[in-house]
């Protein structure tokens, strides 16, 4: 369950990026219908001045507003906001200026909403979706539990650590725990498949090759890592040697 | 080895491709390169045997063999390999190719004209920063002057 002022932010930055601008009286309807005071109207507003970086939410929109709706679609769903009424009116407007745009993953993925299932299409719809969206770390790493940006931007367009990044730093630390097992599966599996390191290093050499000119910059490459890997001036004709002639 | 890049190809060239004809001296110089050089009697043969195939089947013979003066000439550049700066020439080549920007032909052509020098390997080290920093390359052997040339350090001007 979302907290009140949770979605009061959610719904005012859907509000704030629409075609009309802030609607201070659909968003007064809101803030009453959650129960919300005038001092959380007034952070959410200073959060969203704060952040909003004329629009681009430091480079971030897309996946801001996609949060935002989903926040607001989540009150609706579960009774927090009204679905009927001027509040329900106002927000399903809203909804669907930030749905505007938006590719449907189900289609771009080839699911087709009528597939049938044990649970029925509308369940699996469900599932799928809920699915599509767990793989959202980045945006969960962008924002925090309150809906607010868990990084700010600094001057030169760089992410700089909030405080809420400790939080959802200790909160993610738990959820990872569960999926510590297949990490490191993932981490055997990679190095069972790991490159040989003459293979590694033949890779890079045609690389360097690749626009059909060695220079200095790629020989000192090479050079430096004939060290590192241990393979022998030798090993390296060789291996230019059956390289070349694989080309010609 | 690409032998239509070796010294002893571009030997025959001279030799035979001036008038279309091989003089005695001629003979006598190739023999005299193939020592100075150490090149094996079957490497010779394999050369030769291609030249004659693709070169000296086409050429028409207008002389008595007068390419025997520039072959003397190249032959007479071979005794840059008793120098004992030549391995540091080598290597110091090798750096100019990289510098100048090599091709894979320019290190084919380059590897196989100083592979029969026997100076193959300090070449390559050169290229490819093996070992102690080539020094800067003062001025080019006559019988590196085709290898200089291929890589382009110098042009037909200078």
């Amino acid at each position: 369950m979302l907290a009140p002022e949770q979605i009061l932010h959610a719904c005012m930055i859907l509000s704030v990026e629409s075609d009309e601008g802030l609607n201070a009286d659909l968003i007064s309807l809101i803030k009453d219908a959650l129960g919300c005071d005038d001092e959380d109207h007034a952070a959410a507003l200073e959060h969203i001045d704060e952040h909003r970086d004329g629009g681009k939410w430091g480079g971030r929109r897309d996946a801001v507003l996609k949060r935002s709706a989903d926040r607001a679609n989540e009150a609706l769903a579960n009774g927090q906001l009204s679905d009927s009424g001027p509040v329900a009116d106002g927000l399903a407007s809203l909804l669907d200026e930030a749905d505007d745009g938006e590719i449907d993953p189900f289609a771009e993925l080839g699911v087709q909403a009528g597939a049938a299932s044990v649970g029925g299409a509308a369940d699996q719809g469900a599932d799928l979706l809920a699915a599509f969206m767990d793989d959202d770390e980045e945006e969960e790493e962008m924002v925090d539990s309150a809906g607010f940006l868990t990084e700010t931007i600094d001057l030169d367009g760089a992410p700089t650590s909030s405080e809420s990044d400790d939080e959802s730093e200790d909160e993610s630390d738990d959820d990872d725990s569960d999926s510590s097992d297949s990490t490191e599966e993932e981490q055997e599996s990679e190095s069972t498949h790991a490159v040989s390191p003459l293979a590694a290093y033949e890779m890079l050499m045609s690389t360097c090759w690749v626009d059909g000119i060695l220079d200095p910059a790629e020989a000192k490459l090479l050079a430096r890592k004939r060290g590192e890997l241990s393979i022998s001036f030798e090993e390296h004709l060789t291996l230019l040697r059956e390289m070349l002639e694989r080309e010609s | 080895m690409m032998e239509e890049h070796t010294p002893f190809w571009h030997a025959l060239e001279l030799a035979w491709c001036g008038d279309g004809a091989l003089s005695l001296h001629s003979v006598r110089l190739l023999d005299a390169m193939q020592q100075m050089i150490s090149l094996d009697d079957s490497t010779r043969a394999a050369i030769e045997s291609r030249f004659e195939e693709e070169i000296v089947a086409d050429l028409t013979r207008a002389g008595f063999g007068c390419g025997d003066q520039p072959l003397a000439a190249l032959v007479g550049t071979l005794t840059f390999l008793d120098d004992p700066a030549a391995q540091e020439v080598a290597r110091a080549l090798g750096k100019s190719a990289l510098l100048a920007g090599l091709s894979k032909e320019r290190w084919l052509f380059s590897c196989a004209w100083m592979d029969q020098l026997g100076l193959g390997t300090p070449f390559m080290e050169g290229v490819w920063l093996e070992g102690d920093d080539a020094g800067e390359l003062a001025r080019v052997p006559a019988v590196l002057v085709p290898v200089a040339r291929q890589i382009g350090l110098i042009n037909d001007d200078n």
